[in-house]
């Protein structure tokens, strides 16, 4: 069914609501993200990537990583490992969007996250033409794309005013712990954690930032024992 | 220079995850073992993250400081895991680790 003039405000407006109780729980991620930037030696280089990387949980792995010392390589696969997870969501629209116009498909690839993916994802199970689901992603994207960038920017000029001395700086942390704590389902994700936090620990010492990837390394090959063991 | 780098980079390679698949939509799905391996390796570096946020917190306040932020953290996520809230796990975080504080500098 053709999408008539009176559908396509009532797609934007739908959309663009969707995403606002999103944009309230992604605002502590956000500001700890922008108090992060102004704290970094390079601040309009880190604030850059709130639209070039799109997504916090990747940008503040980065920005952590390079202020533990990191050189760029290190930071651009730990940024990545995180951001890994959107080759999954992209390939899941893929099936739905078959029908849009590949200018939609650049577009919408650009600001796909958890967030818009959600909406993406619950948008494509309801009825609709191709172009009600394209007005209803598109307004739920820019709805979060600009809360984004002003809610980070808003962080960034607080910068240090949040958080020094009164421990706001473990909001960080604690915001980390909130993305991974949806990704510990079967027994084996825990012992994943487990093995990657003591690694961690145990090499804080090592130089520039090497630590992320020994314990990278020792949380996927636990994974992998258990794999082979339950065989 | 090296966060513009660092910046572009991934963002250069986030946009290539993400359009990949879109770009010639076929309905194949990633090997199980690489998809679990991917996933695997993004909870180990977030953990390694949390670990080493934690350890830099007691560089400043100490030993004690980070076995507070530490008790914090448990908290925080036992939030995240019946609430499935960002707000609510680290505001849970945020109010133990000043409780603990605070009850840390009355007993000393």
């Amino acid at each position: 069914m053709a999408a008539t003039a009176f559908d396509q405000p009532r797609e934007l407006h739908a959309g663009a609501g969707a995403m606002l109780p999103m944009v309230a729980g992604l605002a502590p991620l956000g500001l700890v993200l922008g108090a992060a930037i102004a704290n970094h030696r390079e601040a309009l280089a880190a604030w850059s990537g709130t639209l070039a990387i799109f997504g916090g949980s990747a940008h503040l792995a980065v920005i952590q990583s390079l202020d533990r010392g990191s050189a760029a390589p290190l930071a651009i696969a730990t940024g990545l490992l995180i951001q890994a997870r959107l080759v999954v969501y992209s390939a899941s629209l893929a099936d739905a969007w078959r029908h849009q116009p590949r200018w939609f498909r650049a577009i919408g690839a650009a600001v796909l996250v958890d967030p818009t993916w959600a909406l993406a994802d619950q948008r494509a199970a309801q009825p609709g033409s191709a172009a009600d689901h394209r007005r209803y992603y598109l307004a739920g994207a820019a709805t979060l794309v600009v809360a984004w960038v002003a809610i980070v920017t808003t962080g960034a000029l607080l910068g240090a005013r949040l958080g020094s001395g009164v421990g706001l700086e473990l909001a960080g942390p604690f915001c980390l712990i909130a993305m991974a704590a949806p990704r510990l389902i079967e027994k084996s994700d825990w012992v994943v954690a487990a093995v990657a936090g003591t690694v961690a620990t145990i090499a804080a010492g090592l130089p520039a930032g090497t630590s992320l990837l020994v314990a990278m390394g020792a949380g996927v090959g636990a994974g992998a024992l258990i794999d082979g063991r339950s065989r | 220079m090296t966060t513009w780098i660092a910046m572009v980079g991934v963002g250069l390679g986030s946009y290539l995850l993400r359009f990949t698949p879109l770009a010639q939509p076929r309905r194949e799905q990633w090997p199980p073992p690489l998809d679990r391996a991917i996933r695997r390796a993004a909870l180990a570096v977030l953990t390694a993250l949390v670990v080493s946020g934690l350890q830099h917190h007691g560089t400043d306040g100490g030993s004690v400081g980070t076995l507070l932020a530490a008790a914090a953290a448990v908290a925080s996520l036992v939030v995240a895991r019946r609430r499935g809230s960002m707000v609510a796990a680290v505001s849970a975080g945020l109010v133990t680790y000043w409780s603990l504080t605070a009850l840390a500098d009355v007993l000393r």
